[in-house]
This record gives structure tokens, sequence and C-alpha cells, in this order.
């Protein structure tokens, strides 16, 4: 594969990375986060997708701006080297929380559902292994194996059918029968699903048509609210309130909706095939966090990728108390995810300012 | 780590150098006298000096007995040369070349060859004539890539036939042909053939560059060399396509691909090829369009279904019992209820049963290999499902998809799947179906990082440009086959002439 600063993601590369490591682990219980809005979810996440089309927008802005720099780089310039490399090292716990929260809930629902007599560590390992050997090749193998993942998975959808014919319809009618401070608490539900895309600004130096990059990007990010309504709207139209709001995994019920003469209880499928998915988010976090401890330790070895891959397969339940795992899988990664989508308006606010003072070359 | 550093160092060690020299004849250049030329093949017996006086003067004549037919020797050197006074012999002998006075290497190389050299010592002149005869097999159908319609020549040992295979195929100007000295010890010809026209140059540049690099003692078959150009020689999967029909030769060239040939083996290799390309056949052009993507179809479904099948049987049964429809449920556990060894053990014993007799199988000569066949599918079958080894359903399984993995026209391709294969068992057996994702993630991240050529090699899957799909599972009618391939790259995109308005 490429490597080194070469511009090398065309538009299907920027498209599907974008699209791809958005779609991870929260599918697969969305419908579970957002029951507090009981039916009038799956109109919500059109708000979601509109909200993050809004951040992208600065994203894009700061990107043009810097067409040869990451956000590692864009920040050392804007805030200097100390501040700079703190708040790269915020960006670097974000990731690694990222994939580790990924890695552990897939594979606790792996253990659940597929593997139940055995202990988690040799899955995890295997996942961060395979992960890192895609991360190894730089993010044009991740883009190429998120477009590989998208074709691998959306067919998936089609098994939506089976919800939908066994639903009840009624359910969709968006009611509106929430107040303001509802509608606001969905949001805070839903949106860490969207979260993934704030990943662009890492690899905008690469892309081959940065002036189209929103564009792609957009594309990417529809695809990924369209698979979400899908998936929310048939779990509206098949369980009840009470059911979204009791099922932890409403897509795996979903599954078990389907009926086919050769095979059965599907969702054993179903959960091996998401790894696809899975893999192209971890991948690409696992990319980010390589080359922002190379930013940091201002060297770039491959080692580094051994030197994640071990702090994120780490066994963590057994060091961390309960409560402060809940804390960190449950509330930081999501609140540092914000960070960093609205980062890039500060930055750009701070680009304005030195610009106006006239102490920035760019 | 500091294992890693020894491979390191020894990969570093063994890689070729950049140092730039005459490649060709890396001996430093001497005087050509007869007992120079005795010095240097000392002890070979074979090396003929002969002495005599042709019209007064005095001629030193030698050759290697083994490499030449004296008879032609005779009727195109000696008696042209003897029927009648000339000024200059090189006038009797047109063909002839002359050596220049320091260029001993050249002419032990040539003479070793199968060249014969005539001395004039009063005249300062050395003349080079060839009259090499070795034995040689004549052109045959290719066992290998047999096919029902189309032609049935198959590529020979012989580098220079196989030159006249592709030349008159393609009666153009831009067809080009290098040809190089490879190996320090056995200097065996190797030739870098293209369309000047149509290959990307820088495609040619690097594999040239590629083959001059290689330092080795000598080779003995392009297989060998193949490894060593290949982009990534620890994976399992055949970067290069490996044809020995001159028709898929000369279709690749016609696309812009660049073949690499060499001395005494009867393949072509194609770079850049793709994954795809592995699975396609000469004969899908030779067919009708709908046929030719029914074929296909199944042959790369056939490969899904292979590296899949067995696995599943083992972590279905293994793990995920509870997948399997009732009636498919109490078939299998009646088959398997007399089975004293859990899924995996089983399928590896059948699986390498099969490997066991295709093995032995290739070795045999072709009467003893059916009996091996009817032994091995019937008796061992049979018996083992009598006997309680094998559930007897297993052995539908594995048959079937023994028989897919011999689907791909391309042997190596063909043999990695069947490595694959083993790996999705054990994963399977390891993990249930979840091993079994993990290890097909693995397989292709492998595949999607490969390059050939610095082509992806999975470019078709990938669609380079969107005329690919018209060659790629689907074969379109060859009316809608207006550009090459996007992965060459080339220069000269539509296959037909497009100027014409």
């Amino acid at each position: 594969m490429d490597k080194g600063l070469i511009e090398k993601l065309n538009t299907f590369h920027v498209i599907f990375l974008v699209q791809n490591v958005i779609i991870g682990m929260n599918l697969l219980t969305l419908p579970h986060d957002m029951s507090a809005m009981g039916y009038n979810q799956w109109w919500i996440l059109f708000i979601i997708g509109v909200l993050a089309q809004l951040t992208l927008i600065p994203m894009y802005l700061l990107g043009i701006r810097y067409p040869n720099q990451n956000l590692y780089t864009i920040n050392e310039i804007l805030l200097g080297k100390w501040l700079g490399k703190l708040s790269n090292l915020v960006l670097l716990v974000y990731s690694l929380l990222t994939i580790a929260t990924v890695s552990e809930v897939y594979i606790r629902l792996v253990q659940t559902v597929t593997l139940p007599e055995r202990t988690v560590r040799v899955p995890l390992f295997l996942l961060v292994c395979v992960a890192l050997y895609i991360a190894h090749g730089g993010i044009k193998a991740v883009a190429r194996f998120c477009i590989l993942g998208f074709f691998a998975t959306i067919w998936l959808v089609y098994y939506l059918q089976w919800g939908l014919q066994k639903g009840i319809f009624v359910h969709i009618y968006p009611l509106l029968n929430l107040s303001m401070f509802e509608v606001l608490d969905g949001l805070r539900e839903g949106s860490p699903a969207v979260l993934g895309y704030e990943l662009m600004l890492l690899y905008f130096p690469y892309i081959q048509h940065q002036k189209k990059a929103l564009r792609h990007a957009s594309i990417g990010l529809w695809i990924s609210v369209a698979t979400y309504v899908a998936v929310s709207f048939t779990s509206v139209v098949y369980f009840s309130e009470w059911q979204m709001e009791h099922l932890m995994y409403p897509v795996l019920n979903l599954f078990k909706a389907v009926e086919l003469s050769f095979l059965e209880r599907i969702e054993n499928f179903g959960i091996a095939i998401w790894i696809f998915l899975i893999l192209t988010t971890i991948s690409a976090y696992l990319w980010a966090a390589k080359i922002s401890l190379d930013s940091i330790l201002e060297k770039r070895r491959a080692i580094y990728f051994v030197l994640v891959g071990l702090v994120v397969s780490y066994p963590w339940r057994g060091v961390i108390s309960l409560k402060l795992q809940a804390f960190l899988f449950e509330h930081l990664v999501i609140y540092l995810g914000y960070l960093m989508v609205l980062w890039p308006n500060l930055l750009l606010v701070i680009h304005w300012i030195r610009k106006r003072l006239g102490g920035i070359n760019p | 780590m500091a294992l890693w550093h020894w491979w390191r160092n020894q990969v570093q060690r063994t890689s070729p150098s950049t140092n730039q020299r005459d490649l060709t004849y890396p001996e430093d250049k001497r005087e050509i006298t007869k007992e120079a030329i005795q010095q240097e093949l000392q002890d070979a017996d074979d090396v003929i000096y002969k002495e005599f006086t042709l019209h007064g003067e005095p001629v030193t004549m030698v050759y290697v007995k083994t490499m030449v037919e004296e008879a032609l020797l005779q009727e195109h050197v000696l008696e042209p040369l003897q029927a009648k006074k000339y000024d200059d012999p090189r006038h009797a002998l047109p063909l002839a070349g002359e050596l220049k006075n320091d260029e001993l290497p050249k002419l032990l190389k040539n003479l070793l060859s199968g060249f014969s050299i005539l001395m004039f010592p009063d005249r300062h002149l050395i003349i080079q004539i060839n009259t090499n005869k070795i034995p040689q097999r004549s052109i045959s159908r290719t066992e290998t890539e047999s096919t029902v319609l189309g032609p049935q020549d198959g590529l020979v040992e012989s580098l220079s036939s196989n030159h006249s295979l592709i030349r008159r195929r393609i009666i153009s100007t831009h067809l080009k042909i290098k040809t190089f000295l490879l190996g320090t010890e056995a200097r065996v010809s190797v030739s870098i053939l293209y369309m000047q026209n149509i290959a990307n140059s820088e495609n040619v540049e690097r594999l040239i560059q590629r083959v001059r690099n290689v330092e080795f003692a000598g080779f003995v078959s392009l297989m060998e060399l193949k490894q060593m150009i290949e982009d990534k020689p620890y994976s399992p999967f055949p970067q290069f396509a490996v044809t020995s029909r001159p028709d898929t030769a000369v279709k690749a060239l016609l696309d812009g691909r660049v073949l690499v040939m060499m001395d005494g083996s009867p393949e072509a290799a194609i770079a850049p090829s793709s994954f795809l390309e592995m699975f396609t056949s000469p004969e899908d052009f030779y067919n009708h369009w709908s046929t030719a993507t029914l074929l296909r179809f199944i042959r790369m479904m056939g490969m899904f279904v292979t590296i899949l099948l067995t696995a599943t049987y083992v972590s279905v049964l293994t793990y995920h019992p509870e997948m399997l429809p009732p009636a498919l449920l109490t078939i299998l556990s009646e088959s398997r209820s007399k089975v004293p060894f859990p899924p995996l053990i089983e399928v590896l014993i059948i699986e390498l049963v099969i490997e066991i007799l295709r093995e032995a199988g290739v070795r045999m000569p072709t009467k003893i290999g059916q009996t091996i066949g009817i032994v091995g599918g019937i008796v061992i079958g049979t018996a083992s499902v009598e006997a309680g080894l094998a559930s007897n359903i297993l052995i539908v399984v594995v048959s079937v998809s023994a028989l897919l993995s011999f689907l791909p026209p391309n042997f190596l391709m063909s043999n990695a799947i069947r490595f694959v294969r083993y790996g999705m068992i054990l994963m399977a057996g390891w993990l249930g179906i979840f091993g079994q994702m993990l290890a097909l993630a693995f397989l292709f991240a492998h595949l999607l990082s490969l390059t050939s050529l610095g082509t992806p090699f999975l470019a078709p899957v990938i669609l380079r440009q969107w005329t690919d799909i018209t060659d790629s599972v689907i074969r379109a009618p060859i009316n809608y086959m207006l550009k090459r391939k996007g992965m060459t790259r080339t220069k000269n995109p539509s296959v037909r002439p497009t100027d014409e308005e």
C-alpha cells in the first residue's frame, strides 16, 4: 500500500471511509438507546443527521485552509507546541477509549450470543490483531476495507422485510407527543451513533479531491443516517414501546424475526458478519491513535501500532473498577467525541483571530 | 527481536545490490586466443578444437560437440568455405558474426550455447556462426489449461519457439521482446514481452528493473523467478498470473500487460494480474457470453463455498446447532450418531484423506492414478462411513468442496485456496462462526493489501473504471468491450479505433 504523505484517497474511499466508520456498534443498540423517544425516534434521526451535517462544514473549512496538515499538526500550529500536544493527547485518549468501547461491547455480545462458554480474551485479542493488520496498511487500506465492509453487510438490510411484514404500521405516525426537553434528551442519546466522521480531519491531507471532500463526506454521512433510519423505522414498526425499552439489542430480535427455510437463528450469523463493520471502525481509530502517537513523540514508528493494540486489548475488567469503567466507556468517550466534533470551530476561531493579528502562514 | 534483526539482515544481504555494471557479461574482457579458450574450458571434454587449412590459410575451429549438429556444421559452414576461393570468409558466410578481439566472455557464452567459432590468425579475424541444434519437445497441447474450443497449441521449453508462437499471432512492429541473461552461473535467457504502444511504460520499466536486480545462481523454472519478482513473496496467493497457452499470453499482451518468459520453462508470467483473472479461462471468450458469465459465476461462488463449506459444518455442529432447521438437524444427528470424534477432528481426517489421495494420484502414472481415485473415493469413503469414522453428510460436503477447489483455471490459485481452507476450518473449530468471519475478514484484508506490479490485486472487484465490469464476473458480449482494463493503466485505452466519425 502507498505510504507517506501523498494524495491517495479517491472519491469512493472518502465516501465509504466516512460511512463505514460511523456505523459500528451503535446500530445494534440504537432503538434501545433512543427508547425514551418511543415511536418518534425514527424521525429524530434526521435531526441528528442535520446536526452532524452542520458540524461537518467547519471541519471542511478548516481542512481546506490547511490542505497538507492533519488535525494534530493543525493543533500544534494554532495552539502552540505544548498546548497542541496536550490536545493531541486528549484526542489519543479519545481514540483509545473508542476502540476499547467498541471492541469490548462487541466481544461481550459475541460471547453472549455465539460463544457462551468462552472467555472474552482470545476473541478480543484476535479481533484487535486483525484490526492492527488492516490499520498497518495505512489509511488507504482502511478505506479499501471500508468499501468491502459496506458491500459485505449492506444486504443485511434485506432482512428487515420480515420485521416490516410482522409489524404494525400505525406506530410510525409522528405524533409529536414530546416536549422540547424530551427531544433534546433523545438527541443526546442518539448522537453518539453518528460519531466517526470527525476522523475526516485526520485523513484530509490524503484526499485527492479536497475541494469536493465536503460533498463526498456528506454522501457517506447520509448513507449512514439512511441505514439508521431504516433500522429504527423497522424497530418502531415491529416492537412495542415496552420492548424497545427493555431489549438490550433490538437488532438481534429483528434478526430473530427472519424466517428462512434452510437456516434458523440467523442472528448468530448476523452478529458474526457484523465484524466487518466493527473492524472498519476499530482500524480507523487505531490508525488515528497511531498517527497521534507519531505526532506526540515526533517519530514515525510501526511499533506504535503494537503499543496501541496492547493498550486497547488489555483486559480492562481486571484492573479498573466497574464504576470507573462505566464512566470511561459510557460517558467520557461520548463527551470527548462531542468535543472532537466541535473542536474545529474553536480552531477556526483561533485561525481567524491569528490571521487578523497577522501571525500565521498556513 | 534478535531473531527479527537476524532476519532483516539476511534479507538485506541477499537483496540485490544497486551498483551499475554490465549485467549481461559481468566478467572482465580479455583477449581471445586459442590458449585462453582452452584455459577457460579446461576439463570440458565435449569442446572440440580443429586445426586445418583453407585455401592455404591456417584456421582454428572451436565448437561444443553436444550443442552442435556436426552435419549442419559440415553443410552450412565448411562446404561454403571450401567451395571456392574468397577474399574474405565473411563473404562466404553471410550469416556469420564478427567478434572483437577482446570479447572473450561473449565468445565463451555463445560457444557454450551452440555457436561455432572460426579463428583466422593471419587475418586477425574471429567469426561466430550459429550451428545450435539441441533436442527439444515439439509443440503439443497443454495439459493444465486444456480447452474444448480455440487454439490447442501450448508453450514449450524453448524460448525461441515460444517467441515464434507469439510473433505469429501479433504481426506488429510494436511487439517488443527484450532478453536478459539471468543467473550468475546458469546464464539462462529471460525475456520480457510487451506492446510498446499499449503497455504502460512504467510497468515495463518496473518489471525490467525487478528482473535485472535478481541475483541467483540459476533458475530451472520461471516459477522460481516469479516468486522472486512478485510484490509480496510471503503471501500464499500468486500475484502474477501464469499461463502455458499462447492465446492467453497474446490476449494479455493486447490488453497492455507485460509478459515474462524464460528459456526452459513452458510458461509465461503475466503482470500485472488481478484476483479475478485467476478465475477466468480463455474459453470464456470462445463461448458465448451467456455461458461464459454462468461459468464465471460458478467459479467465483465455488471459491467462497469451498473455503466456507466445511468450516461452516464444523462451526455449526460444534457451537451453533440451533441454526439448523429441524429436518436438517435430524438427518445430521442421525448420520453423526456413531461418530466418536468432535466435528473438527472428523473434518480434518476426511479433508486430509482427500489431500493425500490427490497428492498420491499426482505422482502416479495415469492408470495407477485412476485406481487410487477409485480406492479413495469409493472404498475409503464408504468404509469410513460404515465404520462410523465419519458421517456420510460430511463425505458429501468434503467431496463437493474438494471438487470446487479445482475449479479455478489457475493451478497456483487453486492450491492457495486449499491452504486457506484449512485456516478457516481451524478457526471455525476454535471460535465458531465468529472465528470463521474473523478469518474471512483477515483473508479479505490481506487480499486488499496485495498488489500486482503496484496495481491493486483486487482491482476489478473494486472497479478501477466502470468499463472493467464488462470483463469481470460478468463477461459481457464482445461488442461491449470497448476499453482495455483500468488495471493496466494503458495510455491507449480504446480497443477499437475511435477516430472514425
